[in-house]
């Protein structure tokens, strides 16, 4: 069954060409990442995505319908800058709060909501449970916003540039979550600007620079031509090496 | 101690205005958890000024100023999110142009029509004159504002923190948003009375924030809040009538001091658990 059936999509605001000629089919229960440095679009797919933009030209359809009837089972993860965390809330509220929609109006998430308490037993925050989120580490904060989409119930994961600022442990546990979720037959789409060693857990990567510059398995996408054509032959050079090295592609 | 508090209450006028005082203080400081939270302070300063016009055209034509300065108060948030989303403007500038345009036109047609009504009371608040009818249309303001904050508690906690995260579920932050907006601008007029167009925003703001230093969950924030917003309007009353100074005035300073006591409190705390 295909999750996320992307064709054609274009995204464009006044003259400016965010994206263009996007057209990918990501089966269910796999994990693709949409690499490419700043600005150069992967935000705005996963904004099409998650039904926050309507593309300008192109068709998008999840879960074999259309983005609004999916709703409940779109799940989206933002930018970690994108909410206050002085917010005063714990751990629980914060993943409950994936709940609102399915208890509906007038009613309040119940403090021993079973979901709830399987979502953070999921990413391993069980202890954390009633620590206030302002009291989080990066990585910590970060999983229970995966919680919080796991408690929604999220069949399609999309996650903006999750693992920005995270040290490779933090990183490693993340990965944890999203490969149990992966298993559990469900979708991650997830943004990364950074060329890391963690490309190689995924199934698919699609490498863009305003429109797609490859799409498919990791090893066959991040060539050198491949990534001097998104970030400019320099840089690429140099992690490249690294990545070939620690992947033992080299 | 007992004949200091009972003192002023021998009065009607002064038991009404504490009534009102407290109506108020219930009412503004639950608002204003959320307030601090979402980043509406300036917002809020802005909607409290905006509704001078409201009440001058209300007083000139001899008609309940609550519904002037409602509808000026509602009409001059939505102009100000029309600028702000209409063009390159920002938050701040819109809220700057549209609050001194509001203020202004206020004044202008204050200084020509010259009602009766001091204007000195519209600024500053006069809670020691309110009325029965007062009281009552500040307790349904009141009322009106707990009942919607109470049923949709958990969908304003979501889209406050979270407003993108609330609009992919499929919550309606569109009504959520005006919702709030309008019970922004139902406070500020039932708040009228006791503390003035331009010291209401105390109220809406000092609150929150005091309880944000300590609150761990939004339940507590609120009921912190809660207590600061019920205690700067009762003490800051009994101020007003033992140092004959104006109500308004008082009641927003008591909030000023409980704020920086919390404030260097949290500090002396912190340096003690160091």
């Amino acid at each position: 069954m295909p999750a996320i059936e992307i064709e054609n999509v274009g995204v464009r605001y006044g003259a400016f060409v965010a994206v263009s000629d996007v057209t990918v089919l990501v089966p269910a229960g796999k994990m693709i990442a949409l690499l490419g440095p700043n600005g150069s679009g992967k935000t705005t797919i996963l904004k099409v995505l998650s039904g926050l933009i309507k593309p300008s030209e192109g068709s998008v359809r999840v879960l074999e319908g259309k983005i609004s009837e999916a709703r409940g089972k779109i799940a989206y993860v933002p930018q970690r800058e994108e909410v206050y965390w002085d917010y005063p809330l714990t751990v629980w509220d914060l993943v409950a709060m994936g709940r609102v929609r399915a208890v509906g109006p007038f009613r309040w998430v119940d403090r021993k909501d079973p979901i709830v308490r399987m979502a953070v037993e999921v990413v391993g925050m069980a202890e954390l449970s009633d620590r206030r989120i302002s009291d989080l580490s990066g990585g910590q904060q970060q999983r229970a916003f995966l919680a919080r989409a796991i408690a929604q119930g999220g069949e399609i994961y999309l996650l903006d540039e999750p693992i920005a600022g995270l040290d490779a442990a933090a990183e490693a546990k993340l990965f944890i979550v999203l490969d149990f979720l992966r298993t559990s037959g469900k979708t991650i789409v997830m943004s990364t600007h950074d060329i890391s060693t963690t490309l190689e857990l995924f199934d698919y990567v699609l490498l863009l620079r305003n429109k797609p510059i490859a799409f498919g398995s990791p090893k066959s996408v991040l060539t050198s031509t491949n990534l001097a054509k998104a970030y400019g032959t320099e840089r690429v050079a140099m992690h490249l090496e690294d990545v070939k090295g620690v992947a033992g592609w080299a | 101690m007992i004949e200091i508090l009972q003192g002023p209450l021998q009065y009607e006028f002064m038991r009404l205005a504490l009534v009102t005082a407290i109506v108020v203080g219930v009412t503004c400081s639950v608002l204003s958890s959320f307030i601090v939270l979402k980043g509406w302070s300036l917002l809020g300063d802005a909607i409290s000024h905006s509704v001078l016009p409201g009440i001058a055209v209300a007083l000139t034509f001899g008609f309940p100023f609550f519904w002037g300065a409602l509808f000026t108060a509602v009409a001059s948030s939505a102009l100000i999110g029309l600028v702000e989303s209409k063009s390159r403007v920002r938050n701040d500038t819109a809220i700057g142009i549209v609050f001194t345009g509001a203020f202004a036109l206020g004044l202008v047609i204050i200084s020509k029509t010259r009602p009766a009504v001091d204007i000195f009371h519209v600024l500053f608040g006069n809670v020691l004159g309110v009325t029965f009818q007062d009281l009552l249309v500040t307790a349904i303001s009141g009322s009106v504002i707990l009942v919607a904050i109470g049923l949709g508690l958990k969908e304003i906690v979501a889209y406050t923190f979270d407003p993108t995260f609330s609009r992919v579920i499929g919550l309606p932050i569109r009504l959520i948003h005006y919702s709030l907006m309008v019970l922004l601008s139902l406070a500020i007029v039932a708040a009228l009375q006791t503390a003035g167009i331009i010291l209401v925003i105390s109220l809406l703001v000092t609150p929150g924030a005091t309880a944000q230093l300590f609150a761990k969950t939004i339940e507590r924030t609120i009921l912190v809040s809660l207590v600061v917003g019920i205690a700067s309007v009762t003490v800051g009353l009994y101020l007003s009538y033992y140092l004959a100074v104006s109500s308004g005035g008082a009641i927003a300073l008591v909030a000023t001091v409980v704020f920086f006591a919390a404030f260097l409190c949290k500090g002396l705390k912190k340096r003690v658990g160091r």
